[in-house]
């Protein structure tokens, strides 16, 4: 496997994530008697893929890969349910380099008050202004997917940073991801599982709960691939309109979709056995990171007031 | 199971000049009504605007110059339509014309068709009505009854059509009528026709909403004549014809702006400084109505790239509806706790009017139930 390079078609590069990541992933699959986490391996057939560096501009030393064709990447481990920090590293390698600084090597966390994350032991952060910072001592314990969390941080969690901005585009990306895939994962159980004499998809009552949550995460999918894509231009701007209603979209569509998910699969799906959980815990937590959909609401909310009524509309149109 | 995955988003950003003048003209309307808004969004019936609309370029924008159109994209046309409901417009009088029958005839049709039919459309001097629903068939199209038999050099239609919307204004209507069996898969034996709707021999009887209004009517053929030439396409096109209609009605921005008006003005009665709930109830209506315009964006552009994106159009009008019938609740909760100020008025007029109308939000273009059963469809799931 190669490492990502500026020419690589976004849906080409996120093919490779998932043809390189999938057996790394799935790896947590089965038996949860333990704390998951990523194995060293795992993070070294991340980094062989480029993708610690694939935003990062060529010039320092990156891939150069457009922000769009990072959103492919991006929602290609939220759909495997990856729980490693892959999508923290290259969001935050760029958030770095944005800064005209040198994104080191290994994971990256953000170290933002209110945000438990991923947290390896080797970890780098990177602080709410969006520079290099010293990692913060001691794990918060076990996130809600099963991996080691970062400690929780003091300070306020009142307003955005660049840092939580950007974060949240990112794991709104992932949601879409494992969103979409554990409905994929969902059509295919209610197709195969018979119940009274034919398959659950046949049943009206389970095609229109799938439909429903399939076409709320197809218009949140869209929101965060449009918020990733502009992050350059927003975190300029006036606030993180994109950014926010990506992470509110995603947090609405991505509950609806786990709890599709899991009713559908019955009893089967609540077990540690079947890898559905991969989604949906990945779900339950990433929809927590960096600000909760209600808490982006709000700042959404108070964002559009403070523009004014007559703002909405051009806001909301680009223009 | 994603939607749009390797698409980029179409980049509206070419046509900002055009939203400006867009904006520019509904001012000027409005100044010219003399009101601060218009309540009743696409609902409203005025010839006189569709005319002054036409007359600026923005009707027919996706019919070809020789047929007397401008010749755009579907994509420079969605931004004339979403600023026009977006601000509320009064544009019952062209819409069906311009968003259903425009490119029916163009795909369907004759040449006679288009030369008699699309420059009318593109000038806003032909309004038209839709004719699918029947008293014993509604959103199952295929039970469709009336019917259209050969009689001497042309059709005889028999039958009624229900829920027309503006049939008693309308100069013709698109009529769904039996020419035929419908066959194995309930589909074939339909045929659509082009209806003078102020022939002397059709009753048109008003049916009033629940709110009052007429909008709806319904339609009586009895034996009414119509020569040879007034099919569209070949017998037994109808089925397709309409799947192919429903792909824009479904997927428009008219799906998920029925209500913006309130959500406007909402926001001004929250003030710059709302409380945090208000807030959080503003923040997360406005995230979900950013995001279901940008899958409408997609479906315009996989239209205007010849595609039949069915499924995808489905899940606009899934989702942008939800929205809309939300509104009006999520508004009671906003206003039980904030003055609207010296818009009280307008706002209570723009919450009773979604109030009543929110029943119809999830009825028309198909029911909520059957657009759900063309999103399980789409996902294989029967």
């Amino acid at each position: 496997m190669t490492g990502a390079n500026a020419d690589m078609a976004g849906s080409a590069f996120a093919d490779a994530v998932r043809q390189a990541l999938t057996p790394h992933a799935t790896a947590y699959d089965g038996p949860a008697d333990r704390a998951l986490a990523w194995s060293d391996v795992h993070w070294q057939a991340v980094t062989a893929l480029g993708l610690p560096k694939l935003l990062v501009p060529e010039a320092q030393g990156g891939a150069g890969a457009a922000l769009a064709e990072g959103a492919a990447a991006i929602e290609a481990l939220g759909a495997l349910g990856d729980p490693s920090p892959a999508a923290d590293t290259a969001v935050l390698s760029w958030l770095l380099a944005r800064q005209g600084a040198e994104a080191p090597d290994g994971p990256l966390v953000p170290a933002e008050p209110g945000c438990r994350v991923p947290w390896p032991e080797d970890a780098r952060a990177v602080d709410p202004a969006g520079n290099a910072a010293a990692p913060p001592d001691g794990q918060g314990g076990i996130l809600l997917n099963g991996v080691p969390a970062s400690p929780a941080l003091p300070g306020a969690i009142d307003e955005f940073t660049p840092l939580r901005q950007a974060m949240a585009a990112a794991r709104a990306v992932q949601i879409a991801g494992a969103a979409g895939a554990a409905l994929e994962m969902t059509a295919d159980y209610v197709r195969e599982r018979r119940q009274f004499g034919r398959p659950l998809a046949r049943f009206q009552a389970v095609q229109q709960h799938i439909a429903v949550a399939a076409a709320e995460v197809a218009a949140a999918a869209q929101m965060a691939r449009a918020a990733f894509a502009a992050l350059d231009r927003e975190l300029d701007g006036d606030g993180p309109f994109l950014a926010a209603a990506a992470k509110v979209a995603t947090g609405r569509a991505g509950t609806l979709a786990a709890k599709a998910a899991h009713q559908f699969h019955g009893a089967m799906g609540y077990t540690a056995e079947y890898p559905l959980h991969r989604l949906t815990r990945a779900i339950w937590q990433w929809r927590e990171d960096c600000g909760n959909e209600d808490w982006w609401s709000r700042r959404l909310g108070a964002q559009v007031c403070r523009a004014g009524a007559d703002a909405l509309w051009p806001t909301l149109a680009g223009g | 199971m994603q939607f749009f995955a390797d698409t980029p988003l179409p980049d509206l950003a070419p046509f900002a000049g055009l939203r400006a003048e867009v904006r520019a003209f509904l001012a000027e309307e409005r100044a010219r009504a003399g009101i601060e808004s218009w309540v009743g969004s696409w609902e409203g019936f005025d010839r006189g605007f569709s005319t002054r609309l036409a007359q600026r370029g923005w009707l027919g924008m996706a019919i070809p110059e020789r047929y007397g159109g401008r010749e755009k994209g579907l994509l420079e046309r969605y931004v004339v339509l979403e600023e026009l409901l977006a601000g509320g417009a009064p544009v019952a009088a062209h819409w069906i014309a311009d968003r259903q029958t425009a490119p029916l005839l163009l795909h369907f049709g004759t040449e006679e068709q288009r030369r008699q039919f699309l420059p009318r459309i593109a000038s806003g001097e032909y309004s038209f009505a839709i004719g699918m629903s029947e008293p014993d068939s509604g959103s199952d199209l295929a039970a469709v009854r009336t019917k259209a038999a050969p009689s001497g050099n042309g059709w005889r239609i028999d039958g009624a059509k229900i829920w027309s919307s503006n049939a008693h204004r309308a100069d013709w209507m698109i009529a769904l009528c039996r020419t035929g069996d419908t066959g194995e898969d309930r589909h074939g034996g339909l045929s659509q026709f082009l209806i003078d709707l102020k022939a002397p021999d059709i009753a048109i009887r008003p049916i009033h909403n629940l709110a009052g209004d007429h909008h709806f009517n319904e339609v009586f053929f009895d034996g009414h004549e119509i020569p040879a030439d007034r099919i569209v396409g070949s017998p037994g096109d109808g089925w397709r014809q309409v799947m192919s209609e429903l792909a824009f009605e479904r997927s428009a921005p008219d799906r998920f702006l029925s209500t913006f008006r309130l959500i406007v003005e909402l926001v001004r009665a929250a003030g710059p400084a709302p409380d945090r709930l208000v807030a959080g109830e503003i923040g997360a209506l406005v995230a979900r109505l950013a995001a279901v315009r940008l899958l409408s964006i997609q479906v315009a552009g996989a239209l205007d790239r010849g595609g039949t994106p069915n499924t995808e159009a489905a899940l606009v009008k899934e989702v942008g509806t939800a929205l809309e019938q939300d509104t009006p609740e999520i508004a009671r909760r906003i206003l039980a706790e904030t003055s609207a100020g010296d818009r009280a008025a307008l706002i209570e007029d723009l919450l009773a009017y979604d109030v009543l109308h929110t029943p119809s939000f999830t009825l028309r273009g198909g029911a909520r139930e059957v657009v759900r059963g063309i999103i399980a469809r789409g996902l294989g799931l029967r």
